[in-house]
């Protein structure tokens, strides 16, 4: 049975319930993250005897059991990444240069389609590719953390960085290819 | 066209937990905790809802006992240790004295707290205005991070900064256009040729130092080169993680080399 200090647990709340409430939320949408960060903390108790305490290992260890349960909840993440607003996708794909929106409306449609289609491929991911994008993309952490967080090497998540780089390229390349049945009707 | 780099752009807004909802969740955790066959953390009221009573210290898990006992007898071994050396070394200095001064040493060494465990066990105290606001509480704590010691973000904010103008990033032809400068996880910052308009992305983040005394240069590791982008990464030998990536666009010309995105990393980390 696990026993924890409750000053420890106290601290470790204080000092990382903001970020994983963030993460949570970014994945999960707000009101469900707050469960969640509830639970997080409940399965860190139950699970403290197996925690290896160390300067910085708090916060990988969090993240882990918060993204595991966020595995749990797909159905909402799917959900959100459909619901981000388009309006605000395009404009942030517009700091962008390649993109160019300035350069009138069709730029701009075009920018709100890439996104929307990236964030359809990244919900079409395996979950750990999904976790890993998203650790490495959303919340700024490096190979290393991300390895903390997913149990894996840092060279391994480079290389599966990689991959799913790879991967989103084919996906969005397969889905802005013109349908040769839509394009027949339509012509 | 970098997909991850697009990606990353379209990051949601960081939600805030409010004091409410912080309190809130809090509240849920010590509540569900409050059957002693889950985690043995019980609630009781107070002025402001739940507070987290302290484990009966007796009462801890095996393994932990055991690994605090050790710690424990480890650093009374030491204490001990230190007072008869200091006993020795009295009655060699002043060998027709130790009559009249021998206990001086040794008890003043005895009435010394220990390091560690027991001088952080000892204020373990609840206390009860303090254990039930999590935001507000200082209590005490076993791994106090030093006062005033820099974030990851603020080293790196602090190295880049210094890199504006003229220096080893200057003389390549580079200045940093931005960095997005995260408090405790790896920065992503941008470089701009000052040449044509290629421009650099590199990911800066905090690792285990390899070999701080060795002054050799670490080599970059290109993971991906192919003709519109390179991605390289590197650790160096003083703990800094780099992933550096630039992309081929009709705004500049050739990809750059390894050997130049290995300058450009050694720029930042001299």
């Amino acid at each position: 049975m696990a026993v924890v200090d409750p000053n420890v647990m106290n601290k470790m709340y204080r000092d990382h319930s903001g970020d994983l409430f963030a993460y949570l939320a970014r994945r999960v949408g707000r009101q469900r993250a707050e469960d969640l960060l509830a639970d997080t903390f409940r399965s860190a108790i139950e699970s403290y005897a197996t925690f290896e305490s160390g300067p910085g290992n708090e916060r990988g260890w969090l993240f882990g059991i918060a993204t595991n349960l966020v595995r749990r909840h797909w159905r909402d993440e799917q959900q959100r990444l459909r619901t981000l607003k388009r309006s605000d996708l395009a404009s942030r794909m517009g700091a962008d240069p390649l993109v160019g929106v300035d350069d009138g409306t069709a730029n701009r449609v075009d920018a709100e389609t890439h996104a929307a289609l990236l964030l359809a491929a990244v919900s079409e991911l395996d979950p750990e590719d999904r976790d890993l994008l998203i650790l490495s993309g959303w919340e700024h952490m490096n190979s290393r953390q991300i390895g903390d967080v997913l149990h894996i090497e840092p060279g391994t998540v480079r290389t599966r960085l990689h991959r799913i780089r790879q991967q989103l390229r084919s996906t969005l390349e397969a889905k802005t290819q013109p349908d040769p049945t839509t394009s027949g009707a339509s012509s | 066209m970098n997909e991850l780099k697009d990606f990353s752009r379209l990051r949601p807004n960081d939600e805030q937990l409010d004091p409410a909802t912080n309190e809130r969740v809090w509240n849920l955790i010590a509540e569900e905790n409050n059957a002693p066959a889950t985690s043995r953390l019980t609630s009781t009221s107070d002025d402001l809802g739940v507070q987290l009573q302290l484990v009966d210290r007796s009462d801890r898990t095996e393994p932990q006992l055991r690994r605090r006992v050790a710690v424990l007898g480890a650093a009374a071994a030491i204490v001990v240790g230190m007072a008869g050396f200091a006993v020795v070394s009295n009655n060699r200095a002043t060998p027709s004295s130790t009559a009249s001064q021998p206990s001086e040493i040794p008890v003043s060494a005895a009435n010394e707290p220990l390091p560690g465990p027991l001088t952080s066990a000892a204020p373990e105290q609840s206390d009860p205005a303090t254990a039930s606001t999590p935001p507000t509480i200082d209590g005490p704590v076993e791994q106090q991070v030093e006062p005033g010691e820099p974030s990851v973000g603020e080293q790196i904010n602090y190295r880049i900064g210094n890199l504006t103008g003229e220096g080893p990033l200057g003389a390549l032809g580079y200045v940093i256009t931005s960095a997005d400068v995260q408090p405790d996880s790896s920065t992503t910052i941008t470089v701009g040729s000052t040449v044509d308009g290629r421009s650099i992305e590199i990911r800066m983040g905090s690792g285990d130092p390899l070999q701080p005394e060795d002054h050799d240069r670490v080599p970059i590791t290109i993971l991906d080169s192919t003709e519109l982008s390179i991605h390289g990464q590197l650790d160096s030998n003083s703990g800094w993680t780099f992933e550096i990536v630039a992309e081929r666009s009709s705004a500049d010309g050739d990809l750059p080399t390894s050997d130049q995105l290995q300058d450009i990393l050694y720029s930042l980390d001299p």
